[in-house]
């Protein structure tokens, strides 16, 4: 069994008295994130991920995505106990978790949503240790032609699933197209928009970027709403759920981490959607769905085990084929290329180090989080409690040391700052950032790939079709254009 | 009597003044080698024009270690990022030469003369030494039907932009590597450019390109792992990990380039503390430890100094000058 024998070596690379201590380091701080609204795990691996260059490679990414898991922990102990979530995933936590602490069940959300986020988190790993190296079999047939049509599945789901408007989102991916077009043209060597600034000839940076629209940006609107800090008074008691609430939960729980898994797997989703989805399924499955949202424990169990199996779902393919899936995952490329790893087909044999104890830190970590979760409820609690006034200028001083840090340019300042301001408009007008950032890293590699792929066939279109993996990609692509495209047709006829 | 103590006066006054102007004008030139003589005196700056972590970073870090020990005085090394190293390579360029100020740079700085809209001028720099090379490496898939050099080429020359050679970027060093080689040989091929050496190596595993001529560095795990096989490398001498593959020269075909690390210093900066650094530097890339962090990271190792690096960065640009222009770069 290759994936066994991988997994104990993962795991005595994560024994190691120092990748404990950073894998702990991780998913502290992705708790601390996930409860404090207003800065999600893009933004705060963004800010952390100057702290890792001296880090080994490996310590580096077990911390980095300790913060992404943990986010999805922490995320919903604000969205139980004060009705906001912590996270962008946590949001359908709100609905039931919310209402039960109202029924002063506050103990018990809290008790199941880590526990339905510690058996997803566990259980969605067994797909990954699986999935991940099939995958990366395949990946020698991966050429150009192929991660076109993949890229080009991705990019019409960024634009199929995003949760607000459909016409906002596709512009959005418009505007991300356009600036991943500056810097040098990557089969010419031609360089595009760089107006001569030196700065500019390699593009824009990806981590400026994502810290002023997801950073900045939260700063600025946080600090322009008043939040209301409606902290429960009573005291939490009974964390541990009865035997009816797990009677209740068994199935959610399961349903969650199958359905968080796959959404996880497909480029241009995000962990909103995977537990929009399980709320959504749970309510239909349901013997009595009217009592939905008014506090009952399947709301809570669903979606909370949805958004922790999401992210083991979304390493595959950045794992295997070095395609991030949503913003957070593109950061984590980010910090594997700047250790000088390329994730892709090769990096279970070129770094097997990285690849299983990544997944062996990700077992470790989902116990460290359960205990961190239960017992420490109250100390989270706590945290919310910090005024923003305290709050805010630190994160700031931290955003612009980050974005300094790593190429030591004021110029990525400006790029951060700039963004900010972008993403702040962007939220005060509901256009969504992740399309945004999606096509800007998505819309490079097609273009890239679609050229080498032409070059490859001397010019001939056929290779796209003639290929059977890139075939089947192309057909899903055109499924999916006709279900976004149809209700729009269907409204012009009936106007006609 | 007077009138003689006024002239005598004035004359001693002028005497003093003329002193004083020359013993002004010799201060420089005085006080130059005390300074030299006493270098280092304080830490010294070592600017990457890269990011924190990549190949030439972790370089230009490890010699800095084993130069601050020589010279018992901090090296700091700070990377600038940006324009492809142009960024870094500027602030090189424009420090005080004083030897406090200095720097790394590679081959990929040469190239952009061609490509970019503005580039460095290696002129501009004083080298101190060179301390890696690596040669491009002529690599095909292992189940390809040449299992030498000849073969390959005879194929080519018959089959004129059939065989598909992937690099590791457009006007990046494997892509002139393998238009060189098609300049010397006669032969015209398709030049695939990819995101850099480990991609384009993987291409030629996978069988999408005919072969790839990327250093033994980057294809070395895939030779290794039996999925690729090196007919020839462009070096004057056989690579130490692969010494069963032939040369180039050997094989008749006049084909060397390679990509090379190098620490500078500004272009004023006194021949006695480049000798100073040189000496240092030249202790460093010595010394075992970096031959095995060289080693584990699969980097070539080479040494030249000062005098010797100028002579080859000459040599390396006039033989990009002739085949570059006809790579069909777009130049802004």
């Amino acid at each position: 069994m290759v994936a066994v024998d991988g997994l104990m070596y993962g795991f005595g690379i994560v024994f190691l008295p120092q990748n404990l201590l950073f894998c702990f380091i991780g998913v502290f701080v992705g708790t601390l994130i996930g409860v404090l609204p207003g800065l999600g795990p893009s933004g705060a691996l963004a800010l952390l991920l100057p702290v890792t260059f001296g880090l080994a490679p490996a310590t580096a990414i077990i911390m980095l995505s300790g913060i992404y898991y943990g986010a999805m922990y922490g995320g919903s102990t604000t969205s139980i106990l004060i009705n906001i979530p912590g996270e962008a995933a946590s949001v359908i936590t709100c609905l039931d978790g919310y209402q039960m602490a109202r029924k002063g069940r506050a103990g018990p959300a809290l008790g199941m949503a880590a526990i339905a986020s510690f058996i997803a988190g566990t259980i969605s790993l067994f797909g990954l240790l699986f999935l991940a190296p099939t995958f990366a079999n395949l990946a020698l047939e991966f050429s150009s032609p192929e991660y076109v049509s993949l890229i080009l599945c991705g990019l019409i789901l960024v634009s199929f699933l995003g949760s607000g408007s459909r016409l906002k989102a596709f512009m959005m991916a418009c505007v991300g197209l356009l600036l991943g077009t500056v810097g040098t043209d990557p089969i010419e060597g031609m360089e595009r928009f760089s107006f001569g600034i030196p700065y500019l000839m390699d593009g824009v940076g990806l981590i400026p970027v994502i810290m002023g629209l997801f950073g900045i940006s939260e700063i600025f609107s946080n600090l322009e709403e008043q939040h209301f800090h409606g902290i429960l008074k009573e005291k939490i008691t009974n964390l541990l759920p009865t035997l009816q609430d797990w009677k209740d939960s068994t199935w959610p729980i399961i349903r969650g981490t199958v359905l968080g898994f796959f959404v996880g797997v497909i480029p241009g989703t995000n962990t909103v959607i995977a537990s929009t989805m399980s709320y959504a399924l749970e309510k239909k499955v349901s013997k009595h769905p009217e009592k939905f949202g008014t506090g009952i424990i399947e709301g809570v169990a669903g979606p909370e085990a949805a958004n922790n199996s999401g992210p083991s779902g979304a390493f595959i393919p950045l794992l295997s084929l070095g395609i991030p899936t949503n913003a957070t995952m593109a950061l984590l490329l980010a910090s594997l290329m700047i250790h000088g790893i390329t994730p892709g087909p090769f990096l279970i044999t070129q770094s097997p180090d990285i690849f299983w104890s990544v997944i062996a830190s990700m077992y470790i970590g989902n116990v460290m989080l359960l205990a961190l979760n239960l017992p420490l409820v109250g100390l989270w609690v706590q945290v919310i409690k910090i005024p923003y006034a305290y709050f805010f200028p630190i994160i700031l001083v931290f955003c612009l040391l980050g974005s300094y840090c790593i190429g030591s340019t004021i110029f990525d300042i400006g790029v951060m700052l700039v963004f900010g301001i972008v993403g702040f408009l962007m939220k005060k007008f509901a256009y969504e950032s992740t399309p945004l950032i999606l096509a800007f890293i998505l819309g490079p590699m097609f273009e890239e790939n679609f050229r080498r792929a032409l070059v490859l066939s001397f010019g001939s279109f056929r290779i796209f079709f003639e290929r059977p993996i890139s075939a089947a990609f192309l057909v899903a692509a055109m499924v999916l254009l006709a279900f976004t495209l149809l209700p729009t047709f269907r409204k012009i006829r009936m106007g006609a | 009597m007077r009138k003689g103590t006024k002239v005598q006066l004035a004359a001693r006054r002028i005497r003093f003044f003329m002193f004083g102007v020359l013993a002004i004008g010799l201060l420089p030139v005085i006080g130059t080698p005390a300074a030299v003589a006493a270098y280092p005196e304080k830490e010294i700056t070592l600017i990457v024009p890269w990011a924190a972590g990549g190949g030439t970073d972790l370089v230009a870090r490890f010699i800095g270690n084993l130069v601050e020990k020589d010279l018992g005085k901090p090296v700091v090394v700070v990377n600038k990022a940006g324009g492809g190293g142009l960024v870094g390579f500027n602030q090189i360029a424009a420090a005080k030469p004083d030897g406090y100020t200095i720097g790394i740079n590679s081959t990929s700085q040469l190239l952009q003369k061609y490509s970019a809209s503005s580039y460095a001028d290696w002129r501009n720099l004083s080298p101190i030494a060179l301390v890696n090379l690596d040669p491009a490496a002529f690599t095909v898939k292992a189940d390809s039907p040449w299992k030498t050099i000849e073969e390959a080429m005879a194929y080519a020359k018959a089959n004129p932009m059939k065989v598909r050679i992937s690099n590791s970027g457009p006007g990046a060093i494997w892509h002139v590597s393998a238009a060189l080689l098609g300049s010397k040989t006669g032969i015209q091929f398709t030049h695939v450019p990819y995101g850099g050496g480990n991609p384009a190596a993987v291409a030629a595993a996978g069988g999408h390109v005919e072969a790839t001529t990327v250093s033994p560095a980057e294809v070395g795990t895939l030779v290794k792992g039996g999925k690729l096989r090196i007919l020839a490398i462009a070096s004057t001498h056989r690579d130490a990990l692969f010494p069963d593959v032939p040369t180039f020269k050997e094989k008749g075909i006049d084909f060397t380039m390679g990509v090379w690390r190098c620490l500078v210093a500004p272009k004023d900066t006194p021949k006695e503390i480049i000798a100073r650094l040189e000496k240092s530097v030249n202790k460093a890339v010595h010394d075992p430890s970096f031959k095995e962090f060289m080693d584990k990271n699969g980097l070539g190792q080479a040494y030249m100094g000062s005098a010797e690096t100028a002579a080859f960065w000459a040599e390396d640009e006039k033989g990009m000058e002739k085949v570059i222009p006809g790579l069909g770069l777009k130049k802004n």
